[in-house]
């Protein structure tokens, strides 16, 4: 399946990120060979088989019991702004965002 | 090489149990080790410091009879792990100065079953690739040479600082994380031990996620009894992973020179492909007589799904990676590259803190999720890796475990370029699909190749079934008696 | 079905509506954090690692969270899914941590639900309900802060919220206001939300368009940051007339996000210009399906309280209210218990109905009038229902008449006094002695021959005037009933 410049430029967008500009074009024929490979599985009879999310599926032990409501974390600002590149007055900042 | 390094931890612990020597002397003859193997690149932070007062805690902790199950025990950890006031980079840019205020559940159970931190292992960047080569901090060497020429070798990967780092003596034992193989293929390519667990045995708490229906910790070691005692020390539920099994967990090291006499081993054909590395296929042959010999009745199996694992595991795998890896976005830790709006700011930080690989396979996945492509791809494959895993239930009906290569070839040159995407993806090829259906599978070393370089087998397993895994791989172990290095390249 | 067009120059236009509810879950810790959700507190210290989206971390699911989505869902007739999944949606935005919001779109908890508006012509009507799903609110971006940067606390993110999805079933502003006034009263009998729109715990985005009558519907607009039910209302109106004034004007209205103004009662179309959004939901490998059995779901509606409309329909059958009266006593949460205690306290009626109407009138006019001005809520009344009752008592007794009770009464509001103390002291007692009474009737015909003469003639209406005077002379004191009787006598 032939993967177009125009879609690199989407999923970048979409990923928030950019390739290299040289590489975008490189990149689309790299990945549409991906794609042809990867487009194998249209053999596979996938009828009535339903979509696996998670291995656990499988096991047969108990299922994860789910938290009790109680307030047993946070009050940490310090841990959660330790690595903060910016911050200031116990907030994290960024850039003006306009809404 | 100093002999205290080439000792197994039950000889070790027997040795300061007689006071023969102290956790310090055998903590200081590791980070020595770390030292003289420094070119190999297998760490990207080194603790010996707070390792040597650990190794005090530790000695008197044995002088007051109150030693812990790893007292002494001197560990390596991968650097997706992590470890509260150590720096965690995942072999990443963009996490190139970041320090959690947390510890990774399983790092927490091993430190507080007595073992040391002697630093952080290299990998590739996020765990995406299979050779340590990602990484932002430059490639691993693999500790193992060619008899034939002088060039570096990969070490495998991801987990390849992890696996380089035991083989080349510079710890005991080491964590690693599998994805897709990033345990078992290293541990083959540099001749040592190491395990996937079961998805679900060991918490994933706190470690930096790559694939998260995928990802699974587990140890290294050079022998299979010091892997099955790190796996018992770290396996367990844990209440903040939601993916954690409620299991109690065996003591492995039972499953140890226990018969596998009328046993049942599989031998899956889809595995021999034509073309197959012939010493690799010798070797395989050879640990099937082996086994035969101990008693096992070996049956050729068929896992038809095999071939379509891998593209499953590049579409399922990108995928999940491509949402995890959204939190890296510059505003919280991490890299900022700064911008005009936050919008460039995200831009601009990840298009800095990413590496390639690491961005083609966010856009993989970002384009397998994306509108019109859900169902045919991401969906679609849902429903194959529902085969494949059908493919292992199906067969583990007819036998006991399963006998597989690790990997199709030994290791290859840093440098040597793979280009073809697939063809790099390839070497994932026997690994991917245990991550698909969440089995276990343990990689151990049983011969060289001509050119002199290790080559691991593969013994997979039912779920939770990783008694058996370790019952087989010990009688491996004892047919092969392979050789650790002995410091030979060192 | 009635329909409520709207009438322009060029003739018909029909008004659709649907509604999207956040409703934060009260509870006391987060979705998927034990970080409290108490966020009215310094900056990210209500966050815990897991709301930070730091590397490593993982969501575990609050069962109590799961609970009240169950029980809203029953509350509103919903189907509860045995199977729940929660999904990622994935999008960047500077307040949500991990870059994408967990929710719950392939397979929400609740389906198919409905409620009972009341229409302004007295009719009911039913709005569908779509679904009801949790997710994760995200944190708040402070902008006004610096000139050049916006501030971030993540105190909010990862509070836990049950977005509730209406059919585009309304027709008006009146029946949107009217929704979420019914839901608002749901939520806070079943204790499931606060549903404070001023404080955020309840917000409504609102879906609207217009059309011809008889063609498809339009294009609508969806309206956000409307924090108040008379601000849906002006929103809708609003919007309205701008989307039927563009279409008169052939022009079209775009598809798009607009933000509402309270101080000019506008709205505007958000200033960043959105990309087509891909939000790419994919099942959250990090957490596990909701999987419910029908035992539980079994044991949460058993739980359920009894709801508004319950409790209107037993009030009017139980109290022989009017419709009307009992919805203004269900119409919040603490009333009906006011109301409830005061009729246990009641004593030495004959006639249980008068008396529980008596009651009713009471609270809504006098009580209602007196707390309104001193800005009270009911449960905060200086007039414990047990004292109110014992003042409905005294007129029962006939020891008080609705006009001495109101003196009574608004001494009552003020201290908080028992009424029979009220009574004593002020002498307030109703005068019922035959004799005393007729001495001032006696002194009233004597003071008024002009008015004897004139009803004696014929006009009956002059024996108000009667009443009024002897009420008057015995300074209110009079009981009337027997004025009644001794004037009739009399004249």
């Amino acid at each position: 399946m032939e993967i177009k410049k125009q879609d690199i430029l989407r999923i970048e967008r979409l990923a928030r990120l950019k390739l290299p500009e040289q590489e975008e074009q490189g990149f689309s024929q790299r990945l549409s060979k991906v794609f042809d490979w990867i487009d194998q599985l249209r053999e596979v009879s996938i009828e009535g088989v339903d979509p696996m999310v998670s291995p656990l599926d499988t096991v047969n032990v108990p299922k994860t019991t789910w938290r009790n409501d109680e307030v047993s974390d946070g009050e940490c600002q310090d841990q959660i702004l330790s690595n903060a590149p910016e911050a200031q007055h116990g907030y994290f900042s960024v850039p003006k965002v306009v809404e | 090489m100093n002999e205290l390094i080439q000792l197994s931890y039950s000889a070790l612990r027997q040795k300061v149990l007689n006071k023969e020597v102290t956790v310090q002397e055998i903590v200081k003859a590791y980070t020595d080790q770390m030292q003289k193997t420094e070119k190999l690149n297998a760490f990207v932070t080194i603790c010996p410091d707070q390792a040597l007062k650990q190794a005090q805690e530790a000695d008197q902790r044995f002088q007051k009879g109150e030693a812990r199950p790893l007292d002494g025990f001197p560990l390596a950890v991968k650097d997706n792990f992590c470890v509260q006031g150590m720096r965690t980079t995942a072999g990443s840019k963009i996490l190139e100065n970041f320090v959690p205020t947390y510890t990774s559940t399983v790092v927490q159970k091993l430190v507080g079953a007595g073992s040391i931190v002697v630093g952080k292992t290299n990998m590739d960047e996020f765990a995406m690739g299979s050779s340590t080569t990602t990484s932002f901090f430059g490639p691993t060497v693999n500790p193992w040479k060619s008899k034939d020429h002088a060039s570096d070798l990969i070490p495998g990967g991801s987990s390849g600082g992890s696996s380089a780092s035991v083989a080349a003596h510079s710890s005991l034992g080491a964590l690693g994380s599998d994805t897709g193989g990033s345990i078992r293929q290293p541990a083959a390519l540099c001749g040592v031990v190491g395990i996937k667990p079961t998805y679900g045995l060991c918490s994933r708490y706190g470690i930096i996620a790559f694939a998260s229906s995928l990802d699974q910790a587990g140890p290294f070691a050079r022998t299979v009894e010091d892997t099955a005692l790190l796996l018992r020390e770290m396996a367990g539920h844990d209440s903040k992973d939601s993916t954690s099994l409620q299991y109690q967990v065996p003591d492995y090291l039972k499953a140890l020179g226990k018969s596998i006499r009328g046993m049942k081993v599989g031998i899956p054909k889809e595995y021999r492909p034509d073309g197959l590395n012939a010493e690799i296929a010798h070797w395989w042959d050879q640990t099937i007589l082996w086994l035969k010999d101990a008693g096992a009745e070996v049956v050729e199996i068929s896992l038809p799904y095999t071939k379509y694992g891998l593209p499953t595991y590049y579409i399922i795998a990108p995928a999940e990676a491509s949402s995890n890896l959204a939190r890296y976005d510059g505003v919280r830790y991490g890299l900022r590259v700064p911008g005009g709006t936050l919008d460039d700011l995200y831009s601009y930080t990840r298009t800095a803190g990413f590496g390639d690989e690491v961005k083609r396979r966010i856009l993989i996945g970002t384009y397998v999720l994306s509108a019109g492509k859900y169902e045919d791809y991401y969906l679609r494959a849902q429903r194959v890796r529902q085969c494949v895993t059908n493919d292992f239930n199906a067969a583990y009906q007819k036998v006991d475990v399963i006998l597989t290569p690790t990997t199709a070839n030994t290791a290859f040159k840093i440098g040597e370029n793979i280009t073809d995407p697939i063809a790099m993806y390839l070497q994932d090829v026997f690994t991917v699909t245990t991550n698909l259906a969440g089995i276990p599978g343990i990689s151990v070393p049983v011969g060289l190749s001509k050119e002199g370089l290790p080559i691991g087998m593969q013994v997979l397993g039912p779920m939770l079934q990783e008694e058996k895994l370790f019952q087989f791989a010990h009688i491996i172990e004892q047919a092969a008696r392979f050789k650790n290095l002995g410091g030979h390249s060192l | 079905m009635t329909h409520s067009f709207i009438k322009t120059a060029t003739g018909l236009w029909e008004v659709v509506i649907g509604l999207e509810v956040h409703a934060q879950v009260k509870s006391l810790s987060k979705l998927f954090s034990g970080a409290a959700t108490s966020f009215a507190a310094d900056p990210n210290t209500k966050v815990s690692l897991v709301d930070a989206a730091l590397p490593g971390m993982l969501p575990v699911v609050n069962k109590f969270c799961i609970e009240q989505a169950v029980k809203t869902g029953l509350a509103l007739r919903g189907d509860i899914a045995l199977h729940s999944v929660f999904d990622r949606k994935n999008y960047f935005y500077a307040d949500l941590p991990q870059g994408y919001q967990i929710s719950q779109f392939y397979h929400p908890i609740v389906r198919n639900g409905f409620l009972e508006i009341d229409l302004e012509n007295g009719e009911t009507k039913t709005i569908h309900i779509e679904r009801i799903h949790l997710e994760q609110d995200a944190g708040k971006s402070i902008h006004d802060l610096h000139p050049d940067k916006s501030f971030i606390d993540l105190n909010r993110s990862g509070t836990a919220l049950m977005e509730i999805v209406t059919k585009p079933d309304m027709r008006s502003a009146h029946e949107a206001m009217d929704f979420i006034k019914k839901l608002r009263l749901i939520l806070r009998y079943l204790g499931s939300c606060d549903a404070n729109m001023d404080e955020g715990s309840l917000r409504v985005d609102v879906n609207i368009s217009v059309h011809r009558p008889g063609t498809p519907f339009g294009t609508r607009a969806e309206i956000k940051n409307v924090n108040s039910i008379r601000f849906i209302g002006q929103a809708i109106d609003h919007e309205i007339n701008r989307q039927i004034a563009l279409l008169e004007s052939d022009q079209s209205v775009d598809q798009e996000t607009r933000l509402f103004d309270a101080s000019s009662g506008t709205t505007r179309s958000m200033r960043s210009k959105e990309d087509a959004q891909d939000y790419r939901y994919f099942p959250d490998p990090d957490l596990r399906p909701i999987v419910l059995t029908e035992d539980y779901i079994q044991k949460v509606q058993e739980s359920l309280p009894e709801l508004p409309n319950e409790k209107r329909t037993r009030f009017m059958e139980d109290y022989g209210l009017s419709r009307y009266d009992a919805t203004v006593l269900v119409s919040d949460l603490e009333t009906p218990l006011y109301y409830e205690k005061v009729l246990k306290n009641l004593k030495g009626w004959k006639d249980q109905i008068e008396a529980a109407k008596l009651a009713s009138n009471w609270i809504s006019g006098e009580l209602f009038a007196a707390l309104n001005e001193k800005n009270l809520s009911i449960d905060k009344s200086p007039i414990a229902p047990e004292k109110l009752a014992q003042l409905l008592n005294l007129i029962g007794e006939g020891k008080l008449s609705g006009r001495l009770a109101k003196d009574v009464f608004e001494i009552m509001i003020e201290t908080g006094q028992e009424p029979e103390k009220i009574v004593d002291e002020k002498g307030l007692v109703q005068i019922s002695d035959t004799g005393a009474l007729e001495a001032i009737v006696d002194q009233v015909i004597k003071d008024n021959p002009k008015m004897v003469e004139e009803y004696k003639s014929g006009k009956d209406k002059l024996f108000g005037f009667f009443v009024g005077q002897t009420m008057k002379l015995s300074g209110g004191k009079a009981n009337p009933q027997m004025i009644n009787e001794i004037l009739k006598r009399k004249l």
